[in-house]
């Protein structure tokens, strides 16, 4: 069989697997939290608490929205293959 | 040493405090609160009505363990929210913001960041592929004894030690705030989760954790908002005054007064982003929704609930520094929190609601833990009975009724084992189990979860051997770190210098299962790797392999 194309199953979306979307996500947002520890750790003093907070905030915001726009993906992908 | 239980009650927030370092006070006399005893009872009554109702519902293995697989996507991921908002979150991040500042938002965001991952890789997948318990997804297309039985062995030892920590921090808890003796406080805990799980099953679980979960960030916020309003809801405000009340001065505005190591917070990074999704009672959750669409519903609502409410509990951290301080009522006299810094959010409720409002967080407290331990202890029993007994035991002929009744029993046993184990460890420094057990999670089983749902060329014995690996070494590394080895041992220095094991453990269970795998020769090792496709195929779309289906759900990846 051919490799996959609009993998997700989303009119327009990337011709690659599901599983590869999904193993990118899961490295960018471990890129993402890891990197994050490693300069606020990594560097004590070099950004403000109110930076750091918003930082964090943004990160917290990042894990809601993007579980929320994955579901969507992927239903969308679904209710397209089942023709609804 | 009875404070270090406070300290680990409260879990994975708690275990990274291990060593004493949060610097805890013994407790006081502490008088019978009754608005707390009388909040508490009322909640009691509430659980076990559900217990009853649930109980004439539940006679079938799939009603057991799965709530007849019928729970909505908000109503699991509220009880998801419930199994993860534990004490932990609520005291232990307090408490930790309110002595350490600004480490705490990285606590914060690793409480919320995990839940993405889930998502990505887990949740549909596993509900599509499995019934009871996660090991269904491992043991799909590798050999069902070997991975049950690794899989029981590694579940249970998560679930054991997660559960210990929860009974003896939970007897030191009740202790202090309702004035009950520890063992009473620990029996009490023992028999309620007993009576909810062995009648009520997974219907009753689920059904309590929502509640709880509910009442959890109800009360959050009233304390957040009435914490907020002392400081005109402003953010600059209440960094400005923590800066100058703080002991630690504008170092509290700074991270790194706990975590100041990098590559330990990398460690814990790891154990916080893939420790989730290797815990055996969030990945029950996922079969009792009816499929795949669902189980990603539920992870989307989770993830609401627990951001919501890791936010709320920091900015709680943070105005305690500011509002307790110059309270002398709330400090003992070595100028240390009363009850240790894990009360800061209960004191900070008294000072803002007076008894009342410290009654009703007490009781919610209380509500909290023993929820957690139902859903511990009911995924320990099906561990037992669908994974030892039906599959490994029974050898697949088994017989539901005899299942369920060894499920009954089972939850009976732990419940017993769980009352011992807080009474024998009273006066122990259990912390470290708490990091143990995210840590096995994630070395040993979100890894084999991970490769066998993810690689193809994964084999039973790849999986056996990376399994193991994982196991002794995440063991290994915790009672050579300080949180034993010095700690409960009184050696002079930890022979490993990390406090988390993650970052080394983790991948060497990959490491070991690849090799294992790619040097597995076996015809069985052949008809594993050839299964992967139908797997893969069922995995992501619920449904078995259909040659008309479009080339979205096709694959080469063979």
């Amino acid at each position: 069989m051919s490799r996959a194309r609009e993998g997700s199953g989303v009119p327009g979306g990337p011709a690659v697997s599901r599983r590869t979307v999904d193993l990118m996500l899961t490295a960018a947002t471990t890129m993402l939290f890891l990197g994050f520890l490693w300069l606020v750790i990594g560097q004590p003093g070099a950004f403000s608490a109110q930076a750091v907070i918003a930082a964090g905030f943004a990160l917290i915001a990042y894990a809601v929205a993007s579980t929320w726009f994955y579901q969507r993906w992927i239903d969308a992908g679904e209710d397209r293959r089942r023709g609804s | 040493m009875r404070l270090a239980a406070p300290c680990a009650v409260l879990g994975w927030s708690g275990a990274a405090l291990a060593g004493g370092s949060l610097g805890v006070s013994p407790p006081p006399e502490t008088p019978v609160q009754w608005q707390a005893i009388g909040v508490f009872m009322v909640f009691v009554a509430l659980t076990l009505v559900i217990t009853w109702f649930a109980a004439k519902r539940t006679g079938s293995t799939e009603e057991f363990y799965s709530a007849g697989g019928n729970l909505r996507g908000f109503q699991n991921g509220m009880a998801i929210a419930g199994d993860w908002m534990s004490a932990a979150t609520f005291l232990g991040m307090s408490g930790l913001v309110f002595t350490f500042g600004m480490d705490g938002i990285v606590y914060a965001i690793g409480a919320a960041i995990s839940w993405p991952i889930i998502m990505f890789l887990l949740s549909d997948r596993v509900r599509n592929l499995g019934r009871h318990t996660y090991m269904d997804v491992v043991a799909y297309r590798l050999d069902n004894t070997a991975m049950r039985t690794l899989g029981s062995l590694s579940s249970l030892t998560i679930i054991f030690l997660y559960l210990t920590a929860q009974m003896v921090g939970a007897g030191a808890l009740i202790q202090i705030l309702f004035g009950l003796p520890y063992w009473v406080a620990v029996t009490l805990v023992g028999v309620l989760m007993s009576i909810y799980v062995s009648f009520g099953g997974m219907l009753a679980t689920s059904w309590i954790q929502i509640i709880k979960a509910g009442i959890l960030l109800v009360g959050g916020t009233i304390l957040g908002a009435m914490a907020l309003a002392r400081f005109g809801y402003s953010l600059d405000t209440m960094l400005q005054s923590a800066s100058t009340a703080s002991p630690l001065g504008r170092d509290v505005l700074l991270p790194g007064n706990l975590l100041g190591d990098p590559v330990a917070a990398l460690s814990l990074g790891l154990a916080f982003l893939f420790g989730p999704a290797g815990l055996p009672h969030i990945l029950m959750r996922f079969y009792t929704v009816p499929d795949g669409r669902t189980a990603r519903r539920s992870v989307s609502w989770a993830s609401l609930f627990i951001a919501y409410f890791q936010i709320v509990v920091f900015l709680i951290g943070l105005a305690a520094i500011t509002l307790l301080a110059g309270q002398d009522q709330f400090f003992a006299g070595d100028g240390k929190l009363i009850g240790g810094a894990n009360m800061a959010a209960l004191h900070l409720s008294q000072l803002l609601g007076g008894q009342w409002l410290l009654g009703v967080v007490s009781a919610v407290t209380f509500a909290t833990i023993l929820a957690v331990v139902a859903g511990l202890t009911l995924s320990a029993a099906s561990t037992f009975s669908h994974d030892l007994y039906a599959t490994v035991i029974a050898r697949g002929n088994r017989d539901e009724r005899r299942e369920i009744l060894i499920s009954r029993v089972a939850t009976v046993a732990v419940g017993l084992v769980a009352i011992g184990l807080g009474i024998v460890f009273e006066k122990q420094n259990v912390a470290f189990m708490a990091t143990l057990s995210l840590a096995v999670a994630a070395s040993v089983n979100f890894a084999l979860l991970f490769l066998s749902l993810f690689w193809a060329g994964l084999t039973t014995r790849g999986a056996l051997w990376g399994g193991i690996a994982g196991l002794v070494s995440s063991i290994v590394m915790v009672v050579l770190s300080a949180a034993v080895w010095v700690d409960v041992l009184g050696n002079a220095a930890p022979l490993f210098p990390y406090p988390h094991p993650t970052i080394f453990s983790l991948p060497l269970t990959l490491a070991v299962a690849v090799l294992a795998s790619l040097s597995d020769r076996s015809a069985r090792a052949d008809r594993e790797r050839a299964a992967y496709a139908g797997q893969l195929a069922i995995s992501e779309t619920g449904e078995q392999p259909d040659t008309s289906l479009p080339p979205a759900f096709a694959t080469n990846d063979r």
